[in-house]
Parts: structure tokens; C-alpha cells; sequence
């Protein structure tokens, strides 16, 4: 009978599906006239509009088929039928998977073969993301819709939801327990815990509704479950970090790893005269720091730093500047902070205690930058090719990639310099599903750069290994000494 | 066919049904009858699983209402007021999405033997029917499949006269062997259909009977008087909605009988010159006892 209630529904709400299908293939039209560059913003910002209106309609398809047989209530004809309530919630999940899930598949699929992937990586691309979306905001979507029995109602369920969800976050902000105070991308642990709270509570609800037919104890289950998955943000950062460091892929890996204070590198030069060739007063500090113990081919990831700074008079004042960049083994730690009140004390000894928490990486692949126009497949970040902007001296290397985005995307680029600006989006490890509209389908890197530069650049794939915290010791330092050096 | 016991339904602070007990005997064609907000369709919904008790049980064709499945709902026709069809879908289009869910089961010479009845077009979409086309059409999804059990909450509701007329006479020529459970408050429409009436009033079931006794039982009273009449101070407690005008005292005894009843009326009225006694409809027997109910508990009827 599965089929023949989806025929039903079919016949009830296929233009609805289709409005929804076809805004969704006019939002992918968009976005492969676009390009990788997105250069053009006017049909940027309406492939964005076009992308709210599509989301809008496929939710209210997911809420109108439920609502065609509404669970809640005693006036509904089909409580009175003989009709299993197992059939009917599996047709109403087939309905979402067919007519919404598979238009949208379509479009995908397409969408990476338009962007020069095989069909085979765009047709795994696009079911990867439309299991994420399924799991993430469909399955969601049927429970409030089977716990709801008007639009209404189900503003009001969407409303409250994301009430809990900002106010928890504003409270763990209140109390500095924020993710967003912490090393840099834990994120994922939030928003893993967030989907994965909503859709444990969408199977919680849908669950008790169509089985029991209690719509008090389904809402209710729904709105514990989904709160104890928000409850996440009151997740103070060092407990999150302390769970990343669990789920590393190689915990242990940065066991040999220290950090050390090393004068022998001398004074950082160069970097911050101004064109005039004056120097910002005070002159910016680096302390140089050396890592040991590295692994050829590893280097490191600071994600958060914090110094004490101890003075002569036993004042303390603590330092959250930002993290230096390591350069193989080594980096100078700036010592600016946006949270600074007072002067730091430059020509007295003080004494430094910094600590890191660091993310180990390993290097995977080195691939050279084609030149304009010429493309390179890059075994994280999928097909890459050059492309000239249409305006401004510089070029782009966009990438794109199907299916799940790497658990950490590591671009390095070595610049002129020599240095290199490591950066990791995430470090969401690959068993944890994030759900979002596009970019799980298509994965797009870009970075810029001048096109002459194209033949001296490489870029350089990492892979995660570890995360661990270091304590560096300075126990008697002259911060005019680390000055940075200006060179003319 | 249908037995419930002590029923109570509470929503939050106010309680709706305070150990309501019925028993729809198999074969009867039942009406549960009381004012607005008695309790009828809440009773009814928790009869038919579309609600639960507080308290108390009830079983319906057997089982446990609280464990009705779809193969007691084969047996079950339901036909309620604020019945919620699929209102894109057009008449034929829902009987043919209804009829595998009944197999067999379902007649498809009644089903067009009924919309023919009822006057009923085919291709109409069911949100474009009137209300009274609704009903009707209702009544053919829950006749169709020839149910040993026929549940009708206020059907008649919102119907003019003529569709009335159209349904009960649908209903009377093929519920055949159905039993029948029904509320409303169309007492003319549903008396010569009904069998048993149960009246329900403020949660509770004031009594039960078969319609043979009831007719029996109920008598309207008229006694002619020599002087001015007045309403006695003391009276029998079966005598209710008690009225007097002109020098005509007269009462409902719901009580009645033939015998002595000269005397028992003599013992508490002076003067009497005549008493005349006529069968009650059901509509006038359920007046006068809600005008009793309203009275004891102080309301307005």
C-alpha cells in the first residue's frame, strides 16, 4: 500500500514538487553559469535568492505531504481507514526521496558533469548530499510536520528550535564557553551535535507519532532530544578540544614534539614596513620559536595561543594574539592582541610563558599551479584549474570536488617568501556528516594569486594526524630585543 | 458491539466525560443524545481511538478500543461532521484510493448504486462539494464496504432538510444488518431509524434504554383543573418539566403507567376534572430531560 498512498500524494502535491524541482535546477543553472570564479555578482546574488526560494519550496513539499494525511487531531478521514501507520510514514519518506530528493539529484549530477567531474564522482557527489540532506533537514522537517497540523504550527516548532539553539549559544558566549573562543575550527563539534541531535529527535518523534499516535509525548521527546544535542554550545572550548584530541586520526602521533624558544633564529624582518618604509610604533614583537621532534615531511597547525607575560613587579597579564604560522619547524609568535590594555613592558625583563594548542598535519601531495587557463586534479580538492579575473591583476585556482570535502582541507601555497600559510576549514573527522544546500555536492577552493606567479607556486596537500597542547618557557626576555627587524 | 466503562476524560483542569458507561448491543442502531458539550463526541473518539481515555476502558467489536488496527477499521464505517477528506482529490479519484484498503471487502455496485442515490457527481473535486455533498459523500466512502459497524458523529449538522432527507434515507436502505451508533440532535430525523438511545448529559450517561421502552416509559400529561392551576409544591420525582397555564397543569412522567395513574395524580394536585396522556417523541423526551439536567445543575438550557 506504500505505493499506492505515494500515487495519492502524488496526485495531490505533484506541482508543488515540481515548482520546488525546477527552482532547484534554475538555482544549479546559475550556479555553473557562474563558474568556479563567481565572478559576477548580480547573478551570484540571484543564484542566492533563487537557492532560499528552492529550499523554501522543497520544505514546504516535505510539510504538504505530510499534512495530507495529518497525524494530529481526530478529524482525519485516514485515521478511520484501514491504513497501517507504517505505510503510510514510508510513503510519505518515499514521496521525499522521489520527489524532492531525486530532481535534486538530477540537477547535481548534472551540475558536476557541467563542472568537467565523471559521472560516477557527480552521481556519488550528489547521493552524498542528498543524504546529508535527508538526514539533516528533511527527516527533521517530517517530524515536526507529523507532530503539526498547520503552517502555522510548524513556524512556531521552527521558531522555538532555533530559539534553544541561539540561546544556548548566546549563553555559552555569556559565560566564555564558546566554541568561538577556542582553537580554531572545533566548530564541527557543535554543529555535528546540533544535526545530530535533530535528526535522533526527528526518528525519536516520527517514531512515537506513527506508532502511538501521541502528539504530546512526540513534541515533547522531539524537543528534549533536540536540546540535549544544542546543548552542545555550552560545551566549554577545553572539553571540545579534549574530544577532538580523541577522535584524531592518529592520537599519539606529536608525542615527540616540543616547542622551544630558540634566539638562533634572530629577529622576524621585513614583514611590516609600511610603503613609506616607516615601521607602526610600537614596532610589532616576535618571539622566534622553534619546534623539535617533527617528522619529515609534518608540520604544524598553532590554533590558539595563549600568553602569560609575568613582570618584574609580579603584575601578570594574559594574551590571546594570534597564531603564528609554522614554516616547517619553525614561527615567531607575534605578541599583538586585539584584547591588549596595557602597554607590554619592552626594555624590563619579563617572564613569557606561552601555551599552544597545535594540530600535527602531514604532507600528502605537492602539485604545481597551472597557468591561466591550464587545469590539474588534485586528490583532495578535486578537478583545479587557473583562471585569469576579469578584473584586477589577479588569477584564481578554483577547485572542485564531489562528495564529502576532506575531514581537513589543507591548501598550503609557498609564496615568494618562503613561508606558508597553513589553514585547515575543518577538522571535522570523516565519520561526522555535516549537511548543507551545495558545497558537500561541489567542494570549491579558490585562491588568488598574480597569474605571472603561476609557474612558481605549488600547492601542497596535508592530512591530519594529531592534535595536542605545548607549554613553552621563557623565563627571562627583553621584548625591545624581539622588536621586528626593518629592512629597507 | 460497542461496551464502555467509566469513561473519564479530562482535558487539563475541565473533565468532559466523568464515568460515562454505554453498551451498544449487537444489531441496534444506537443514539447517543445530549446538548452541546455533553460529551457525545469526545465518547465517541475515544470509542474510536482517535482519542484517549484518562480512565476507564472500552471495547469495540471485541478488542480493546485503544488497540483498534486496520482489521477492525475494515469492519468500521465513520462519518463525522468535522470529517477532514482529501479535498484535492475528486470523488471518483478518493473511492478508487479507498477501495484496495478494503480488498474484497469493498461493493463496488453499492458504491454506484449510492452515489446515484445520493445524487453524487463523480468527478467533482471533494473540496469543491458543499458541505452537505460532503457528508453525503462520506456516508457512501463508509456504506461502501458493507461495515459491520456504522459510527456517526453529528452527521446531520449544517444539513438543510432536503440533503437530510437524502442521507437518513441512504442510510436507512443500506445500513441492512449494520449496527449503528449515532449522535445528534436531530431527534425527528433519526427517530424512526433508531433502536436504543443513550442520553448523555455533563459527562455522564443519564440512562440507556431501547426505544420501546422509552416510548413507554415517557408520557406527556395533561391535567385540566377546575380552579387556576399552580404548580405543586411536592411532587414525584418522575414528574419533570412541570408547566401550568390557564387551569392546564402539565408535566412529562417518565414513569409512566396506565394503571393508577388517576390516583397518583389526584393524591398531589386538588381540583383535577380531567387528565389526558399522549406518547412523547423522542425529540420532546429529550427536551424535557435536559431541561430537567439544566435545572439541577443551574444552567440555561
Amino acid at each position: 500500500m506504500i505505493w499506492h498512498i505515494f500515487r495519492k500524494d502524488l496526485r495531490l502535491s505533484w506541482k508543488l514538487a515540481l515548482v520546488a524541482a525546477a527552482l532547484r535546477w534554475i538555482e544549479i543553472a546559475l550556479m555553473v553559469k557562474l563558474g568556479l570564479v563567481r565572478a559576477d555578482h548580480a547573478v551570484e546574488e540571484l543564484m542566492y535568492m533563487v537557492r532560499i526560494g528552492a529550499a523554501l519550496a522543497a520544505c514546504l513539499v516535505v510539510v504538504a505531504v505530510v499534512h495530507n494525511d495529518s497525524v494530529p487531531g481526530a478529524t482525519e478521514d485516514w485515521l478511520m481507514r484501514p491504513i497501517r501507520r507504517r505505510d503510510m510514514l514510508l510513503a510519505k519518506i518515499l514521496f521525499v526521496l522521489i520527489a524532492v530528493e531525486i530532481p535534486s539529484l538530477v540537477g547535481c549530477v548534472g551540475k558536476g558533469l557541467a563542472f568537467g567531474l565523471g559521472f560516477r564522482e557527480s552521481l556519488l557527489g550528489a547521493l552524498w548530499q542528498g543524504a546529508m540532506m535527508s538526514l539533516g533537514l528533511f527527516a527533521p522537517l517530517l517530524a515536526v510536520a507529523a507532530m503539526t497540523a498547520t503552517i502555522l504550527e510548524i513556524i512556531v516548532t521552527v521558531v522555538a528550535c532555533i530559539c534553544i539553539a541561539v540561546g544556548l549559544g548566546q549563553l555559552a558566549s555569556f559565560f566564555g564557553w564558546s566554541l568561538d573562543n577556542g582553537p580554531g575550527a572545533l566548530r564541527w563539534i557543535d554543529d555535528a551535535s546540533l544535526n545530530a541531535g535533530l535528526f535522533l529527535a526527528a526518528v525519536v518523534a516520527l517514531g512515537i507519532q506513527y506508532r502511538w499516535r501521541d502528539t504530546n509525548r512526540a513534541r515533547f521527546a522531539f524537543g528534549a532530544v533536540f536540546a540535549i544535542g544544542a546543548a552542545s554550545a555550552l560545551l566549554p572550548w577545553q572539553a571540545a578540544f579534549a574530544l577532538q584530541q580523541r577522535v584524531a586520526p592518529v592520537p599519539g602521533a606529536a608525542r615527540d614534539v616540543r616547542l622551544i624558544f630558540d634566539p638562533s633564529l634572530g629577529r622576524n624582518g621585513g614583514a611590516f614596513v609600511y610603503a613609506d618604509g616607516s615601521v607602526s610604533r610600537p614596532a610589532p614583537v616576535f618571539l622566534p620559536i622553534r619546534a623539535e621532534g617533527l617528522a619529515p615531511g609534518n608540520t604544524l597547525v598553532a590554533d590558539r595561543v595563549e600568553v602569560h607575560m609575568t613582570g618584574t613587579d609580579g603584575s601578570i597579564q594574559i594574551l590571546t594574539p594570534v597564531p603564528p604560522s609554522f614554516a616547517s619547524d619553525q614561527a615567531w609568535q607575534s605578541l599583538e592582541s586585539f584584547k591588549d590594555v596595557r602597554p607590554i613592558p619592552r626594555n624590563k625583563p619579563v617572564r613569557v610563558t606561552v601555551d599552544y594548542w597545535l594540530t600535527l598535519v602531514k604532507e600528502t601531495d605537492v602539485y604545481p599551479v597551472p597557468e591561466p587557463g591550464g587545469s590539474i586534479r588534485i586528490l583532495s580538492l578535486g578537478r583545479c584549474s587557473t583562471t585569469s579575473m576579469p578584473f584586477g591583476p589577479m588569477a584564481t585556482l578554483a577547485c572542485v570536488k564531489a562528495g564529502p570535502s576532506a575531514g581537513c582541507s589543507v591548501e598550503t601555497m609557498d609564496r615568494f617568501s618562503g613561508q606558508r600559510a597553513t589553514a585547515c576549514s575543518s577538522y571535522a573527522p570523516s565519520f561526522v556528516w555535516l549537511p548543507d544546500w551545495d558545497e558537500i555536492t561541489v567542494t570549491q577552493t579558490q585562491t588568488r594569486f598574480l597569474p605571472s606567479a603561476a609557474g612558481l607556486l605549488h600547492v601542497k596537500t596535508y592530512e591530519v594526524l594529531d592534535h595536542f597542547i605545548r607549554h613553552v618557557e621563557i623565563p627571562n626576555v627583553r621584548l625591545a630585543d624581539w622588536e621586528v627587524a626593518v629592512h629597507h | 458491539m460497542i461496551r464502555a466503562v467509566n469513561l473519564i476524560k479530562r482535558f487539563r483542569r475541565f473533565e468532559a466525560l466523568k464515568g460515562l458507561s454505554l453498551n451498544v448491543p449487537d444489531g441496534s442502531a444506537y443514539a447517543l443524545i445530549g446538548s452541546n458539550g455533553a460529551g457525545k463526541t469526545t465518547a465517541i473518539r475515544i470509542l474510536m481511538n482517535l482519542s484517549q481515555a484518562t480512565e476507564g476502558t472500552a471495547t469495540v467489536l471485541g478488542v480493546d478500543s485503544r488497540a483498534i488496527s486496520p482489521r477492525e477499521l475494515c469492519q468500521i464505517g465513520f462519518v463525522a461532521e468535522s470529517q477532514r477528506l482529501p479535498a484535492g482529490l475528486s470523488t471518483a479519484q478518493y473511492l478508487d484510493y479507498l477501495r484496495p484498503f478494503y480488498g474484497e471487502g469493498w461493493d463496488r455496485d453499492l458504491e454506484t448504486a449510492l452515489l446515484r442515490q445520493m445524487r453524487l457527481p463523480r468527478e467533482r473535486k471533494i473540496g469543491h462539494l458543499s458541505h452537505g455533498m460532503r457528508m453525503k459523500f462520506a456516508l457512501v466512502c463508509a456504506l461502501a464496504f458493507r461495515p459491520r459497524l456504522l459510527v456517526l458523529d453529528e452527521p446531520l449538522s449544517g444539513l438543510d432538510p432536503l440533503i437530510r432527507d437524502e442521507f437518513m434515507q441512504g442510510l436507512a436502505e443500506q445500513a441492512g444488518e449494520t449496527t449503528i451508533l449515532l449522535s445528534s440532535h436531530e431527534m425527528n430525523e433519526i427517530e424512526g431509524l433508531v433502536t436504543h438511545v443513550g442520553f448523555i448529559e455533563d459527562g455522564r450517561m443519564l440512562f440507556e434504554e431501547g426505544m420501546t421502552g422509552l416510548a413507554g416509559r415517557f408520557r406527556q400529561v395533561c391535567v385540566t383543573l377546575a380552579r387556576e392551576a399552580v404548580r405543586p409544591s411536592v411532587a414525584p420525582a418522575e414528574w419533570v418539566d412541570m408547566r401550568a397555564a390557564g387551569n392546564v397543569l402539565t408535566f412529562v412522567d417518565t414513569r409512566f403507567s396506565e394503571s393508577g395513574l388517576g390516583e397518583r395524580v389526584r393524591a398531589v394536585i386538588e381540583g383535577v376534572r380531567d387528565i389526558d396522556t399522549e406518547p412523547m417523541a423522542l425529540r420532546s423526551i429529550f427536551t424535557a430531560m435536559a431541561r430537567r439536567a439544566a435545572a439541577a445543575t443551574g444552567s440555561e438550557l
